[in-house]
């Protein structure tokens, strides 16, 4: 145990690390800039990790696997230092999964099944029903759009 | 010899600079030693948790976890009431929040907001943490228009985005749940473990559904989601003045000793002044003829 303390401190100290954003939501939206009325342009799964280059507001400029910046809001992501690999322009995101992952472990699948096994499962089929809904991007800027609510003047809001 | 006593040294100089970087150097330490496979992954999580500082409220549960605890609040509810199940109302009703919620402070939850109607009469109006809202037909009579139905999910999405429903959890079962995940060596869970954080979980649910159902939100916390749904309003478009519309469309038809708004939210008058304060000066926006007609075909009562 004495010995994994030195070589952790003496590795800790040489090893760079960097910052990372970690997305800490199922899928977390990108967008092309910093507003809710930016074009979606992808998204990143939990336990991602982004590199984040830059912010304006509550907006973060970030930079994904293969290439391409876009804009995640920050309630999507929780931020880490990570090990950095070296020779990768990428992150190494497995560690900070695996933390997610333990941090969740508690209230969770697990705890969630005893409690259906107590309390009966009719609510959650409906649970289930309301997050099988999705609403598509292109629908969602249509309703907006053809219900006048996009603002008209392009300022960011 | 050399290499421990610059070990010490290093550990010293770290030691001044205090728990954010001991927090960090517990990460670095045991993702540094799980990849050179010198520590065990659970020997490496007890490293990480006895770097972090102890004391826990509800505002730590991660998304995931609020989640969670949403959809045993959610499933708890609908033990009481059941879902309309008219899918093109649904369907309008999701648009138009998951819309809103995205030009809130918190547009990302773990699986999003997530909207149902309810199959009663009753003027009523539910936010489980993480995103899942209930809206009573009879609280969607009361509206007259789009704007109308949007002010009542901002209210809504407000709720969620502030944690108001988290916050009602009582402190001692945080506590609790915090302690047992934080235990050594509790990278899976033996039968007493699980036991006790299903009794802190069942009780964390019993607390929140009390709020939604009984008690009711703070006064303050009321405020916050009015002047938040005025924000959001504004933000997307919508008229802000709608939400002092249905306000008063409410009260004359809330039961007191009833199950409805009246026994959980403040009289709408109280309200109504704070946001018409709040909203100031400047005229109401024209709805257009879409926006009108969508809104009556989506919610029209057969």
């Amino acid at each position: 145990m004495r010995a994994y303390w030195i070589i952790a401190t003496l590795i800790a100290l040489t090893v760079p690390t960097v910052q990372a954003d970690i997305v800490q939501v199922r899928e977390a939206v990108i967008r092309d800039r910093p507003s809710f009325l930016g074009k979606v342009v992808g998204q990143a799964t939990f336990g991602e990790a982004l590199r984040p280059r830059s912010t304006r507001g509550p907006w973060v400029q970030v930079s994904r696997d293969g290439g391409g910046l876009g804009w995640v809001h920050r309630s999507a992501l929780t931020r880490r230092e990570v090990v950095f690999v070296s020779g990768e322009e990428t992150v190494s995101s497995s560690v900070s999964s695996d933390e997610l992952a333990l941090a969740g472990k508690g209230f969770s699948q697990e705890v969630e099944a005893r409690f259906r096994a107590r309390h009966g499962d009719a609510g959650f089929k409906q649970l289930d029903r309301m997050e099988e809904l999705e609403i598509s991007p292109e629908e969602q800027h249509t309703f907006f759009k053809q219900g006048g609510l996009v603002p008209k003047t392009g300022r960011q809001p | 010899m050399k290499v421990f006593c610059a070990s010490l040294l290093a550990v010293g100089l770290l030691g001044l600079a205090g728990c954010q970087t001991m927090d960090t150097m517990s990460e670095i330490g045991a993702s540094v030693g799980v990849a050179t496979g010198s520590v065990t992954p659970e020997e490496a999580e007890s490293i990480r948790r006895s770097g972090k500082a102890i004391a826990r409220t509800f505002e730590d549960f991660t998304p995931r976890q609020e989640y969670f605890i949403g959809r045993s609040v959610g499933a708890t509810l609908l033990t009481t009431y059941s879902v309309d199940a008219d899918e093109a109302a649904t369907r309008y009703l999701n648009v138009l929040g998951q819309g809103l919620a995205a030009a809130g402070p918190r547009p990302e939850t773990y699986a999003g907001y997530r909207f149902a109607i309810l199959d009663s009469r009753e003027i009523n109006a539910f936010a489980a943490p993480g995103g899942f809202i209930f809206v009573s037909r009879g609280m969607l009579d009361l509206c007259q228009s789009e704007d109308e139905v949007a002010a009542v999910l901002a209210h809504e999405i407000a709720h969620v985005a502030h944690r108001h429903g988290l916050a009602a959890i009582k402190q001692g079962r945080v506590t609790s749940a915090f302690a047992i995940l934080a235990a050594e060596g509790a990278r899976t869970f033996g039968g007493q473990d699980l036991a006790e954080l299903t009794d802190a979980f069942e009780g964390s649910i019993r607390d929140i559904t009390t709020t939604l159902m009984t008690a009711g939100y703070s006064r303050d916390q009321e405020r916050q989601a009015d002047a938040e749904a005025v924000r959001i309003l504004s933000r997307v478009g919508y008229d802000p003045h709608a939400l002092v519309r249905v306000l008063q469309a409410m009260g004359p038809k809330l039961k007191p000793g009833g199950r409805d708004f009246a026994r959980t939210h403040p009289p709408p008058d109280a309200r109504i002044r704070d946001v018409s304060r709040r909203i100031g000066s400047g005229g109401p926006r024209a709805a257009g003829s879409v926006r009108t007609a969508r809104f009556q075909q989506a919610l029209a009562t057969p």
